[in-house]
């Protein structure tokens, strides 16, 4: 599992965090910001976003360059000491089994509304947990010659998806742009910035990267790539019923591919085949989190990685069915959005201007 | 070796079935819903139009494929699921078409209606919504030479590119955004025409309820109004002789304007090109320039005031505004129309609404004139 041997290219790892990034909130995302804003300004809000982002991308991306590091667990350690920074990389562990064991929710949720409504959610479960692992033992060999693989055959399918759900959009329903001014467009960002959850993979990646020099690069491509899904999915979804409808609707996405049929090519609906990449998204999400996280309880506790994995499996399908009802889901997901915050938003700063100056000293 | 055999063994034992499979001769395959009231003191009347896969491995073509179960009850789910008592369950994944009775609709709010329908997982939001004023169960029964009436229904809703007296096709999901948006919408409604089913103008929804039928020449003047029209034929009288005028294209644009009294005014323009495509003047001559523009200035002048009678009806006796102008207002205007939206159907009927007509013959046919020149 922890094979330094094996590095990965740039282009693997823009893959692996487009991969990652790209989950649950594809089919949510249109809903969460329509009911945060009732204007149909929410790509604005979203560009915005992407704009943060990126700047804050860049600004790791130098820090990097001035005080590089082979992994964000070893940087905690060296910057705030063995204690507390185990403890924060304890924090880190919690936070990334707290995002998968939610795309496994998400992903059951899904399943047995859509496709499979007799099996047990137990059964779909842990079979998705344990394909998970499957690929997780590979290493990142293994998710970086997987990933590139899965992100072409996605961006195909929803391509031509969301070219045949043109017919559907009215430019009228997104308009008037910025009618009620900025302030719907600052209400709807909070919402808007749980979707991007996934990029600080790039954090963790130096390591296995065989070269440093495109660090801002991958990052940025790795972030675009679900960016701008995102944007075409508010767009379409919010072109094609309104921003009131929108906020009524449970899966926005799906039930945009729901109110059209094509005519003739052989396939009438392509709902099913959005249902496939959403689920195989959810994996990619799955697999991302739990490898990294494994890592962490592998340096943290020095188990033999079968036994890591055997705890994490569990808990993970625990705090899976952990919560009642979709709305207990939505919750702990605001926990999940502060976590990421507080561990990658602030303390980045906080540990480069530690360790630069511990460096400094211990130079000089 | 123990190993393999088992694992030979396991992939057989979990891949020799799946878990929700069902055969397809127990399933219920409804391609058409009528939505009643209910007899007995019931809300609502349910007859489902449900494919018989027996039925159509037969080798008669001519005999419908499908048969009707009726069943009545209070609520869309529990209808379906007290069908399962005299029947296979249904399975809506093949649903087409909708079709509620007026009825139905004067006394229950709309939304409530298909508020399972929405819902469901297994019903699309593209189903096609009709309304009828007679009995939509009935109606389901007509077969037209074997063919049932939710298919026959479907398809009729494809020509719309040859005649511009049909209303657009209103899906599921269109009625539950208009809804939402608390707007006034029209449906295509469904009559019967010496035993077959016709589309026979349109059915306004106001605050949710039924509220009148427009006539399918009401229809014309809509599609012309709002430029919904994908094409068709449009009549007209002129000295004591028929015309048709074929429409090849329609461009449409809306200026929306508000006065200081608050008072707002659409200036619609419509640009038709199409076919002289019947003449029964005896003195026709297309191939004279100033006689084809005669005949412009006259379609443009019937049009007008068709148009302009539907205007004036729309907001003076139907005060509905189901051509989406609520649309132009909200986009113009969007700090007030939000104190606006909630009595828009009073502020419709008060606005100043123009309608201009541009008319080019592109040409006439294989003809152009009837007596020697």
């Amino acid at each position: 599992m922890v094979n330094h041997k094996e590095s990965i290219s740039s282009y693997q790892a823009s893959a692996i965090i487009a991969n990652t990034t790209l989950g649950a909130s594809m089919m949510i995302l249109p809903r969460a910001m329509a009911q945060a804003a009732a204007t149909p300004d929410g790509w604005i809000a979203l560009l915005l976003m992407s704009v943060i982002y990126i700047v804050f991308i860049f600004a790791n991306v130098l820090m990097m360059k001035k005080v590089p590091f082979s992994s964000y667990y070893d940087y905690t350690n060296e910057g705030l000491g063995k204690w507390i920074g185990a403890l924060v990389n304890l924090l880190i562990i919690i936070y990334f089994l707290g995002v998968a064991s939610y795309e496994v929710r998400a992903m059951s949720e899904m399943v047995k509304f859509f496709l499979l409504q007799n099996t047990p959610v137990a059964m779909t479960m842990i079979s998705f947990i344990l394909v998970g692992f499957y690929l997780v033992i590979g290493g990142i060999g293994d998710l970086a010659r997987l990933f590139p693989f899965i992100l072409i055959v996605t961006l195909i399918i929803l391509f031509v998806a969301y070219g045949l759900s043109v017919q559907e959009f009215k430019l009228d329903n997104l308009r008037p742009v910025l009618g009620e001014g900025f302030s719907p467009v600052f209400k709807s960002l909070n919402a808007s910035a749980i979707s991007f959850v996934g990029i600080e993979m790039m954090l963790f990646m130096p390591a296995y990267l065989n070269t440093q020099k495109h660090t801002f690069a991958y990052g940025t491509v790795g972030f675009l790539i679900p960016a701008i899904i995102y944007i075409f999915t508010y767009i379409l979804v919010v072109g094609a019923f309104t921003v009131k409808e929108t906020a009524t609707l449970t899966w926005p996405t799906i039930a945009l591919f729901q109110s059209f049929d094509i005519q003739g090519i052989f396939i009438e609906r392509i709902d099913s085949f959005l249902l496939i990449v959403w689920l195989i998204q959810l994996y990619t999400s799955f697999v991302g989190y739990t490898f990294f996280a494994a890592i962490g309880v592998s340096k943290l506790t020095k188990f033999p990685k079968k036994v890591v994995l055997v705890l994490m499996g569990i808990v993970i399908y625990f705090a899976a069915i952990f919560p009642k009802d979709v709305d207990t889901v939505r919750n702990y997901l605001t926990y999940v959005n502060n976590l990421f915050f507080l561990l990658f938003g602030i303390l980045p700063f906080l540990l480069f201007i530690i360790v630069f100056f511990k460096r400094r000293r211990n130079t000089t | 070796m123990k190993k393999k055999v088992a694992v030979a063994l396991l992939t057989l034992v979990l891949l020799s079935g799946c878990w929700d499979s069902t055969n397809i001769e127990e399933l219920n395959m409804a391609i058409g819903f009528a939505v009643d009231k209910g007899d007995q003191g019931n809300k609502l009347k349910v007859s489902m139009q449900v494919l018989v896969p027996q039925k159509i491995s037969q080798e008669s073509n001519i005999k419908d494929p499908t048969k009707i179960i009726e069943t009545n009850g209070d609520s869309v789910h529990q209808i379906f699921r007290t069908t399962a008592l005299k029947s296979h369950r249904i399975f809506a994944q093949q649903l087409r078409v909708l079709l509620f009775s007026e009825e139905l609709i004067n006394e229950n709010d709309f939304d409530l209606v298909i508020n399972q329908f929405i819902r469901d997982n297994e019903t699309r939001r593209g189903g096609l919504v009709f309304m009828t004023s007679k009995n939509p169960g009935d109606m389901l029964k007509i077969n037209d030479d074997g063919q049932p009436a939710s298919t026959t229904l479907y398809d009729l809703s494809e020509n719309r590119k040859s005649t511009i007296l049909m209303f657009k096709t209103v899906s599921l999901g269109d009625i539950s955004s208009a809804m939402q948006n608390n707007v006034s919408f029209a449906i295509p409604k469904v009559s019967v025409d010496q035993g077959k089913l016709m589309l026979d103008g349109a059915s306004i929804i106001k605050n949710k309820r039924f509220l009148t039928n427009i006539s399918p020449l009401a229809v014309q003047s809509y599609n012309l109004l709002t430029g919904d029209g994908l094409g068709g034929v449009i009549e007209f009288e002129y000295e004591h002789s028929s015309y048709s005028f074929e429409i090849f294209k329609l461009k449409h644009h809306i200026k929306t304007n508000k006065s200081a009294s608050g008072k707002y005014q659409f200036d619609v323009s419509v640009e038709l090109d199409g076919r002289l495509s019947e003449d029964w003047n005896e003195r026709e001559n297309a191939f004279n320039e100033k006689y084809l523009r005669e005949i412009e200035g006259v379609v443009k002048r019937r049009l007008e005031t068709s148009v302009k009678d539907f205007i004036g009806e729309l907001q003076h006796e139907i005060k509905a505004d189901i051509c989406g102008f609520y649309q132009k207002a909200s986009i113009a205007y969007p700090k007030d129309f939000r104190k606006e939206a909630k009595h828009w159907d009073e502020i419709f009927s008060e606005s100043d609404i123009r309608y201009k007509a541009n008319v080019k013959i592109r040409d006439f046919g294989t003809k152009g004139a009837t007596q020697s020149l």
